[in-house]
């Protein structure tokens, strides 16, 4: 080993580079640039630029925290003092900022880490001393965000709002995580005082911004619902939608002009998807249906009667921001899903007879609705054993024992809607408007042994096993990131990373399955709210069914009474989905559909992909051309004089698309190809079809990022 | 949807091409001719081994198949009854099939599968019995201790599904299901490009993907197609396909970009294929949805020169076979899919190529032996069939279970340990596809654990000896 020489020389340079992409930020158009720091110099453009002449970029300075209106604001890495062995540094910090000197290497040709200083906690000067390996050094310094919390928002960003960087619910105390917040507080008139003293002005969102988020929240972002976004901002529109009334099925399918049928219900679903204002409480639906699945289609007692369908949906809309067990209790208790999993009429054992409870419900409550088949971590990700090995949250010991809680349950009341006396009453009834009733009679009586060493007494009634189970599932720690999942893919990402799964996850238990807390969680997230660039792997490929509500919301003409009705069929055999149309219980697709090809050899689930046939992806192609030129069902599309003015540029038509149909983010190709051909035609209602066919069935309009 | 020539390995192509006739040779792409002309000598090229399809008819749900195949004597019979209770069917709701299994057993098929009795009784047809997914052989004893490794998720429908496509119970990431690495394997006899070997009727499914080759999935009836490219202007069809060509960064606008794009041409390469093929005359109920994608198969057989294909692999579905709560639509559904088959053997023969395709049954599992009451619920091995000229028919291959409960089979309520694991069953049929023993592993990796190919042939028979 060599002796500590002398100092002879020493450089010093300054990185004003991010260590890492600002994904932990509050950064909503995705530019690296936390929206604190652009309302902090809204003028400024946040780029290459120099505007103050310091010699660091106004990019730089953002990373850095410090001011870029002000030459002696700059970060600048000073040398204190040398001694034999070692050498003093010296900085400014700013708070929330973290730090790393670092040393030239010959040897590897690479900057070799000497120092990570700990994130600044004040404005100081701050020195630190290194090992003087050689004689002759270059070092420099690199600054840049950490989110030790992870709750989406830097130490920086935190630091200004007076938060703590190690709880992410520091700011509310447990009713939201501070990203949430941080939106919130960012939206508030009034502006924000910064903990150092400055204030921002209030910041709405942009229209682009709006549709992205209307992408996630809504059936599909229209004029209207964009102005309402930039208006109030993404958190008070969130909190209006979560007071507004709720827009049932069994309303809408009677405002629907259509006359009755056994299709009526799936009438009053597209109605109330098109124009129904509490449009998130819909979206929520929808995606809790897509986990409850029950197949409503004709030919069967619950298909053929709307108002048992419903019965089934409403309640899906009325407690979808509630608690996730009256939920959870609402689908075990109903006759339809008891239709389609076989508990309804449910016996128990008869030994002379060799019969056993049905299994069904048993099996799929555990595996779909709740807990999954893997015991899993609060990220989402499968336990494994020393060994190796992932562990199974139930054997099938588990199903036959859960088989016996389930049984007894029959219909409540006997067709003429009177009372059922009996479970042989209720069994010969054909009422499936009214909630299942446990009877005693034929509820299996003793112990019933469940998973984790859950145990259902013996001596209950049927309904106090039956409620006791249902808690026990909602008390399983697989709850929370399991159905977070599911319900994360339907709204902003079919990969999510597992900080994010981790954080809805755990706004999900101080929630306590509140699904208000968990839809809140879900969109004011880093990682949903972050426009994401590139070749970014979050985001979804988006529902076909909800490519198709979006272009009738932006376009068709939603204010003719009478006259909303939806080919369900043809949207079914074509697209490959319709609310309340899955063959199986296991939904059109599988959350962990792999599609072939580069999302497969990266891991990427894609479960839209999975409905993607050859046909399918012509006949949607097909449909959406169509509905382009002619609407769906009688309903047209609408094509404004403002349209038919706008269409005479086409850079401007382009523009209005861009914003209503692909949130701004319209790439050059889709962009390049739909200027060129616009050259082509003059006629201006032909420029708007011509256009509108190639941007829906366009990758940028299917593929949400 | 394209298939890609991939670099021939000289021993995997000898033993591959075992199969491809002689006569063929002229229908085969130009680069594949000079590679059999180089490599290959007369005396290794097997006549016969023309064109061959395997149709795989996917039962969802999980068919109650100890309903389907039954004893039906006196003893064997009584025993069924006793163990399946008020699910069980009156002897007259089968037809004898007049054949013994080796315990002295006879046994007969539900009374509604008239075709397929008759397509067993002129040897057409074959039985496997108690198949199911295996991880290794195991046994009841095993099981009660827990030291036997059982398939991943089993009774679960999603993970048997998946295993019975994958032929792999031991992971629940499979990225690749057995016909599509038969394809890998297989696809070098087929003309290059258009459309993909395997070809789905009954949407995206594992069994047809390979670690190269895709699926063709379309609708029975359709050809798919863009239906508004035919606008005089080629403005709006040049703005399409220049979007379905950008280069996305983007990993989910290519991949949708690159489906969409496959879809496009193998829809023109179907179309293609099909014009001037005469239309069947054998007929297919159009209310059958079995037997209209069946049809659809035999319409694409038909064009198998057109569409310059030696080898293919089709895949059809019927739901509707998780019986929990009643089994009164099981016999209608067992006649439907009879009357399918029936018809698609008429119009193979129709064909010529009677001998030349193959169709066998999949389903996610067999049912409990003991009712749930009117029902019954998911468990493990099952009964399949097989069905063509080439197949050692009138046989009940593997071994028939005693159904008395609680015998050394029975983990449970009549949850039958399978007795032949899906690798023996899907070994036959890829091997009769002419896959070689030396590359059977690549196909079916656990096979191994059951069976030497190499040492002794077939596992089972299906084809004869």
């Amino acid at each position: 080993m060599k002796e500590s020489k002398k100092v002879l020389a020493i450089v010093l340079a300054t990185a004003l580079v991010g260590f890492q992409p600002l994904s932990g930020a509050i950064d909503y158009d995705g530019d690296g640039v936390s929206e604190l720091w652009a309302q902090l110099y809204p003028q400024l453009a946040h780029d290459q630029r120099d505007s103050d002449a310091d010699g660091q970029s106004n990019f730089a300075e953002s990373v850095a925290g410090t001011d870029p209106t002000n030459p002696s604001s700059r970060l600048e890495l000073k040398l204190h003092s040398l001694s034999v062995n070692t050498i003093t540094f010296e900085w400014q910090t700013i708070i929330g900022k973290t730090y790393w000197i670092q040393r030239w290497s010959p040897q590897s040709g690479e900057w070799e880490a000497l120092v990570t200083s700990p994130t600044a906690t004040i404005s100081e000067i701050r020195q630190v001393v290194v090992p003087a390996v050689e004689p002759v050094g270059v070092y420099r310094m690199s600054v840049g965000d950490v989110d030790q919390d992870a709750d989406g928002l830097t130490a920086w960003e935190e630091a200004l709002f007076g938060w703590s960087d190690s709880d992410p619910f520091s700011a509310s105390g447990g009713e939201m995580s501070d990203f949430s917040f941080a939106s919130k507080s960012l939206e508030a008139p009034e502006g924000i005082l910064l903990t150092d003293g400055r204030s921002i002005p209030q910041r709405l969102p942009t229209a682009s911004e709006a549709a992205r988020f209307l992408v996630q929240a809504s059936f599909g972002p229209n004029e209207e619902e964009i102005e309402k976004v930039t208006n109030l901002g993404f958190s008070a529109w969130f909190e209006g939608q979560l007071s507004m009334p709720t827009t049932t099925t069994q309303a809408s399918m009677f405002s629907t002009g259509q006359p009755f049928s056994a299709g009526l219900w799936r009438h009053g679903w597209w109605r109330s998807a098109l124009i129904a204002p509490d449009q998130m409480r819909q979206r929520m639906a929808y995606a809790l249906s897509q986990i409850f699945v029950v197949n409503t289609e004709s030919g069967t007692v619950i298909g053929d009667n709307v108002t048992t369908q419903a019965r089934y949906y409403d309640p899906l809309l009325t407690e979808g921001f509630g608690s996730f067990r009256d939920l959870l209790e609402h689908v075990s208790y109903s006759p339809a899903m008891g239709f389609s999993l076989s508990h309804l009429n449910n016996r128990k054992s008869d030994p002379a007879l060799g019969q056993f409870p049905d299994e069904n419900f048993a099996r799929e409550i555990m595996q779909l609705f709740t807990i999954g088949l893997w015991k899993l971590n609060p990220d989402g990700s499968r336990q494994i054993t020393d060994g190796g090995l992932f562990i199974p949250t139930y054997d099938n010991s588990v199903i036959t024992e859960m088989a016996k809680v389930f049984t007894g349950m029959s219909h409540s009341r006997v067709n003429s809607g009177e009372i059922a006396t009996s479970f042989y009453q209720g069994a010969q009834g054909n009422d499936y408007q009214y909630p299942m009733k446990v009877w005693d009679e034929e509820h299996e009586p003793g112990i019933k042994v469940l998973f984790d060493g859950v145990i259902v007494p013996e001596g209950q009634s049927g309904e106090e096993d039956v409620q006791q189970t249902l808690d026990a599932l909602c008390a399983h720690p697989n709850v929370a990131p399991f159905v977070s999942r599911l319900l994360i893919q339907r709204f902003t990402s079919s990969n999510p990373s597992s900080e994010y799964l981790t954080r809805v996850s755990r706004a999900w238990e101080m929630g306590e399955g509140n699904l208000e807390h968990v839809m809140r969680a879900i969109l004011f997230d880093s990682e949903a709210r972050t426009m994401s660039h590139g070749g970014g792997i979050r985001g979804k490929v988006r529902e076909p069914l909800i490519r198709m509500t979006h272009f009738m919301r932006a376009f068709g003409e939603l204010d003719e009474p009478g006259k909303f009705g939806v080919f369900a069929n043809k949207l079914k055999s074509d697209m490959g989905q319709f609310p309340m149309s899955s063959p199986t219980v296991f939904n059109f697709y599988l959350p962990d559909y792999l599609p072939q090809g580069e999302l497969q050899s990266e891991g990427l689930f894609c479960p839209e992909l999975q409905i993607a046939t050859a046909s399918s992806l012509l006949a949607t192609h097909n449909l959406f051309a169509g509905t382009v030129n002619s609407g769906h069902w009688v309903r047209g599309v609408d094509y404004t004089q403002e349209l038919i003015l706008l269409a005479e540029d086409n850079d401007s038509l382009l523009d209005h698309f861009d914003r209503l149909m692909t949130y701004g983010a319209m790439s050059g190709e889709t962009r390049a190809a739909a200027r060129s051909m616009l050259e082509v035609f003059s006629n201006p209602d032909t420029k708007i079809r011509q256009a509108l066919q190639m941007i829906i069935n366009s990758p940028d309009f299917s593929i949400l990022r | 949807m394209r298939e890609k020539q991939e670099n021939l390995n000289r021993r995997t192509f000898l033993g591959e091409s075992s199969c491809a006739a002689v006569g063929s040779i002229g229908a085969l792409s130009t680069m594949l001719n000079l590679k059999l002309m180089s490599s290959l000598s007369a005396e290794e090229v097997n006549p016969g081994g023309d064109y061959k399809a395997l149709v795989c008819v996917y039962l969802a749900g999980g068919n109650d198949s100890f309903n389907m195949l039954a004893p039906v004597d006196e003893v064997g019979f009584d025993e069924y009854s006793v163990a399946r209770g008020s699910i069980g069917l009156a002897v007259d709701q089968f037809t004898p099939l007049n054949y013994a299994i080796p315990d002295g057993r006879s046994l007969g098929i539900h009374s509604e599968m008239a075709e397929l009795a008759a397509l067993f009784q002129s040897g057409k047809a074959a039985f496997v019995a108690n198949v199911g997914t295996l991880v290794e052989p195991t046994d009841l004893s095993a099981i009660l201790n827990q030291t036997a490794k059982l398939p991943l998720g089993l009774y679960s429908h999603s993970d048997q599904e998946i295993h019975w496509q994958s032929s792999l119970p031991d992971t629940r990431t499979s990225s690749s299901g057995w016909g599509g690495r038969m394809a890998d394997l297989l696809r070098d006899l087929n003309e290059d490009g258009g459309v993909s070997m395997n070809v789905s009727l009954a949407g995206t499914n594992l069994f047809q993907v390979g670690d190269s080759t895709s699926v063709f999935a379309k609708n029975p009836g359709d050809i798919p197609g863009i239906t508004n490219w035919n606008d005089p202007n080629p403005a709006k069809r040049n703005a399409v396909q220049s979007i379905l060509e950008a280069e996305y960064e983007n990993v989910f606008k290519k991949a949708l970009a690159a489906r969409t794009r496959d879809a496009i041409e193998a829809g023109e390469a179907y179309r293609t294929a099909l014009q001037g093929i005469p239309a069947l005359a054998s007929t297919f109920d159009s209310q059958n949805p079995l037997s209209l994608q069946l049809k659809d198969v035999a319409e694409t057989i038909a064009a198998r020169e057109n569409l310059g294909k030696k080898r293919q692999t089709f895949f059809v579905r019927v739901g509707g076979w998780d019986h929990h709560g009643s089994l009164n639509s099981h016999p209608a559904m067992l006649g439907a899919l009879s009357q399918a088959i029936g018809e698609f053997q008429v119009a193979m023969s129709e064909l010529c190529v009677e001998d030349q395709v193959t169709l066998f049954t999949a389903s996610d599992f067999g049912r409990t032996l003991s009712p749930n009451g009117g029902g019954s619920d998911h468990a493990w091995g099952g009964n399949q069939f097989i069905v063509g000229g080439a197949v050692e028919g009138g046989k009940v291959h593997g071994i028939y279970p005693e159904l008395a409960l609680g015998n050394n089979l029975d983990v449970g309520r009549g949850r039958m340990i399978p007795t032949t694991s899906v690798d023996e069953y899907f070994a036959d049929l890829a091997l009769w596809m002419g896959v070689s023993p030396q590359n059977i592993s690549s196909v079916l990796p656990n096979l191994s654990r059951f069976h030497s190919v190499v040492d002794s042939g077939a596992p089972i028979g299906l084809f004869g000896a």
